[in-house]
C-alpha cells in the first residue's frame, strides 16, 4: 500500500458495490465489505474512514437499523463516516450529519469524488452535497452561523449557487487553497450547527420537511 | 435568528416530539414559580425574624422550602419533565407538613395576609404541583384539598375566617386550573405528534409507489441495455437513455420538489423555478431556492422568467455537457430585489466571441429588460457558465404596457 492510501471499509446491502469499490477506487484500498453496519462493529477493523450507505434493507421493512441509527452506532464506535447514497432529501441527510457522520457522497456522482471525499473525511474535513450548501447558506442567512467571518460567508454564497472554486478564487481575489480552507470551515461549523440541534428544530426553523429514515427506531 | 437556548443546553434537551416541548414549557412554567417564591421567602426574612414566635424555627422551615424546591426542580430539570406521582407527591407531603408547622412559629394574626407565615405562598406552589405533576385527575383533587386543609386549619384561628376560606378556595382554584392547562398541552402535543408520525407513515406508502412506477419506465432501458447490441447507433441511443433515466432516478431522490401550482396571479418565485426545473428532469439539477420562498412576482413578469429560465436550461441541456448545474434564488438584503443564478459546470463558451441564440439574447435579454430585470452571463471554456437574473422588488410598469 502506498503512503497515500487510505484505507476504508465499506457497509452497503448492494454487492456489486461492496465489491466493485474494492477493483474502481484510486487511492482509496477496500480491506472491509459488510452488508450490515453490525458486522463492520463486530469485526472492528483498522480503517480510517467508513463509506456507509442510508438503505441497508431495501425498502425498510426487516427491522435492520439503518439511517441515522446506523450512523450514530458507527460514530460512537470511534469511526469516521462517510455515508455513499442514494439518498437525497434534505432532512434525511442533515439527519446523518446530525448523528455523527462527516460527509455526504451520492452515488451517482464520478468514483475520483468520492476517492477525494475520503481522503477530505480522513484529514478531518466535512463533506457535504450542494443542496446541503444550499441549506448551510440558509442556515447563515438566518443567523445559526454567526462565527463566520465575512470571506468565509462570501465562499459559502459562492459554492450555494453552484460556483467551482476556481471562480469564486478569481472572483474573491484568493487562491483556490484559501477558498477550500474557507469553505472547509463552512462545512465544519454547519455539521456541528446540525448536531447541536433536532429534526423538529431543521423542520421549524429552516422549513425541511421530516424523512423517515431519521426514525431512530428499528 | 435561531439557536439552541441557554436552557435547553443547560437541560440537555433535544426536541424530537411536541410531546417533549410541551413538557419543557410547563417545566419553565414550574421553575419560574419556584424561582418567584424563594424571591420572596429571602424577601420575608427580615419581617419574618422580627414577628415570629419562635425566629429560629422560622428561618429553619424556610430554609427547608428553599431546598426542597431547588431539589424538586433539579429532579424534574434532569428528566426534563415536571411530572409523576413520585415527585409530585412527596412535594405536595412536604409542603403540607411546611405549611402546618406555621402554627409553631408564627401569631395567629400573622398567618393571613402576611408573608411572616408564608404558608399561602408555599401553597400555592404545591397546588400548580398537584395540577401539573400528579398523574390522575383524583391525585390532583386530593393533593389540593390536603395543601387548603392544612392551610384552613393553621389559618382560620387567627380571626380572619373569610379571608381564610377564600386563600384555601383559591388553592383549589390552583389545581384545577393548572390541571386544566397541562392537560390540554399534553393532548394538543400528543395530537400532534400521532398526526406527524401518520403523516410520515403515508409519506413513505406514498414513496414506495413512487418508486413502483418510476422503476417500472426505467425497467425497458436496463433490459435493452443487458441485451448484446452489436449497433453502435442502438447502443449509443440506449447510453443517452440510460444517462437519462439516471437523472430522472436522482431528480425523485432528491425529491422535495413538489409539482407547484402556477395560476393567474403573483407567482412565488421558488414554485416558479420549481415548475421550470420540473421539465428538465433528465438535468442532473439542485435546486436552492429556499431564500426567495414566499417572494412574489407578478403574474406577466412570472411568465417572463419562465421563458427565460427555460431558454438558459435548455442551452444547459444541449450544449453544456454538464455533470452539475445549479439553480440558486437569492434576496438583495438591502433592495430587497430578487436574484436568480443557474451555474452549470459544463464546457462553457467565450460570450464575446460566441453569438447569443435566440433564445439568451431575447428571450433572457431583451424581454426582461422590460420589466426592469437584468440578465448577466459570466462564461469561460472549461469552467461552466453562470447566468444570473436580477429583478427589482417593483418590477417595472413597462414590462405590464408591453405583454397586456
Amino acid at each position: 500500500m502506498s503512503p497515500g492510501t487510505r484505507r476504508v471499509a465499506v457497509v452497503d446491502d448492494d454487492t456489486v458495490v461492496r465489491e466493485g469499490l474494492r477493483v474502481l477506487l484510486s487511492s482509496v484500498e477496500v480491506v472491509g465489505a459488510y452488508g450490515r453496519h453490525q458486522q463492520l462493529l463486530h469485526a472492528a477493523p483498522e480503517v480510517d474512514v467508513v463509506l456507509l450507505d442510508l438503505n441497508l434493507d431495501g425498502l425498510g421493512t426487516g427491522g435492520v437499523r439503518q439511517g441515522g441509527s446506523a450512523v450514530a452506532d458507527v460514530a460512537a464506535a470511534g469511526y469516521r463516516v462517510l455515508i455513499y447514497t442514494n439518498e437525497h432529501r434534505l432532512t434525511v441527510l442533515a439527519g446523518c450529519l446530525s448523528a455523527g457522520a462527516s460527509g455526504i457522497v451520492h452515488k451517482t456522482e464520478p468514483l475520483e469524488r468520492l476517492s477525494e471525499s475520503v481522503h477530505a473525511v480522513h484529514r478531518g474535513e466535512f463533506v457535504i452535497t450542494p443542496a446541503l450548501v444550499g441549506l448551510a447558506e440558509l442556515a447563515q442567512r438566518q443567523g445559526a452561523l454567526p462565527s463566520l467571518s465575512p470571506r468565509q460567508c462570501q465562499v459559502l454564497r459562492g459554492r450555494a449557487r453552484g460556483e467551482s472554486y476556481r471562480r469564486i478564487s478569481r472572483r474573491l481575489d484568493i487562491s483556490e487553497k484559501v477558498a477550500h480552507e474557507y469553505m472547509s470551515v463552512v462545512t465544519a461549523r454547519f455539521a456541528q450547527f446540525l448536531r447541536d440541534h433536532s429534526a423538529a428544530d431543521l423542520e421549524r426553523h429552516l422549513g425541511i420537511g421530516p424523512g423517515d429514515l431519521l426514525d431512530f427506531g428499528g | 435568528m435561531i439557536g439552541q437556548s441557554p436552557w435547553r443546553r443547560i437541560a440537555g434537551f433535544r426536541g424530537h416530539t411536541l410531546a417533549a416541548e410541551a413538557e419543557l414549557v410547563m417545566l419553565l412554567g414550574v421553575l419560574g414559580i419556584r424561582l418567584n417564591l424563594i424571591v420572596q421567602l429571602l424577601l420575608a426574612i427580615r419581617e419574618g425574624l422580627e414577628h415570629a414566635t419562635r425566629p429560629w424555627l422560622f428561618l429553619l422551615l424556610l430554609a427547608v422550602m428553599i431546598v426542597e424546591s431547588v431539589v424538586v426542580t433539579t429532579c424534574a430539570v434532569r428528566v426534563r419533565r415536571f411530572a409523576g406521582l413520585g415527585l409530585g407527591g412527596a412535594d405536595v407531603a412536604i409542603i403540607a407538613v411546611l405549611v402546618g408547622a406555621e402554627r409553631w412559629y408564627s401569631a395567629p394574626d400573622d398567618r393571613v395576609g402576611t408573608w411572616v407565615a408564608w404558608g399561602f405562598g408555599a401553597g400555592a406552589v404545591a397546588a400548580v404541583t398537584a395540577g401539573v405533576a400528579l398523574p390522575r385527575w383524583w391525585h390532583t383533587i386530593a393533593g389540593c384539598l390536603l395543601i387548603a386543609g392544612v392551610y384552613l386549619a393553621v389559618s382560620i384561628s387567627g380571626g380572619q375566617t373569610s379571608t381564610a376560606v377564600n386563600n384555601a378556595v383559591g388553592l383549589v382554584s390552583f389545581a384545577v386550573v393548572s390541571r386544566l392547562v397541562a392537560s390540554y398541552l399534553r393532548r394538543l402535543a400528543d395530537l400532534a405528534d400521532r398526526a406527524r408520525a401518520e403523516a410520515v407513515l403515508a409519506a413513505r406508502r406514498s414513496e414506495l409507489d413512487k418508486h413502483r412506477l418510476l422503476l417500472h419506465d426505467q425497467a425497458t432501458v436496463l433490459r435493452l441495455l443487458s441485451e448484446p447490441v452489436t449497433d453502435p447507433r442502438l447502443l449509443a441511443l440506449l447510453r443517452r437513455q440510460a444517462a437519462a433515466a439516471s437523472h430522472e432516478i436522482r431528480f425523485f431522490l432528491g425529491t422535495d420538489r413538489h409539482d407547484p401550482p402556477i395560476e393567474d396571479g403573483p407567482v412565488d418565485l421558488r414554485d416558479l423555478i420549481t415548475a421550470v426545473a420540473n421539465e428538465f428532469r433528465d438535468l442532473p439539477i439542485t435546486l436552492n431556492t429556499r431564500l426567495v420562498s414566499g417572494i412574489e412576482v407578478p403574474d406577466g413578469l412570472a411568465t417572463a422568467v419562465m421563458r427565460a429560465l427555460r431558454t438558459v436550461l435548455l442551452n444547459v441541456r444541449v450544449h453544456a455537457g454538464a455533470d452539475e448545474v445549479t439553480v440558486h434564488g437569492d434576496v438583495e438584503a438591502d433592495t430587497d430585489g430578487w436574484e436568480i443564478t443557474v451555474v452549470d459546470d459544463g464546457v462553457g463558451f467565450v460570450p464575446d466571441r460566441t453569438p447569443l441564440g435566440y433564445g439568451l439574447s431575447h428571450q433572457a435579454g431583451d424581454h426582461l429588460l422590460r420589466w426592469g430585470v437584468t440578465t448577466e452571463i459570466d462564461s469561460a471554456p472549461g469552467d461552466g457558465t453562470p447566468i444570473t437574473l436580477r429583478g427589482p422588488a417593483k418590477p417595472s410598469r413597462a414590462g405590464e404596457r408591453h405583454d397586456g
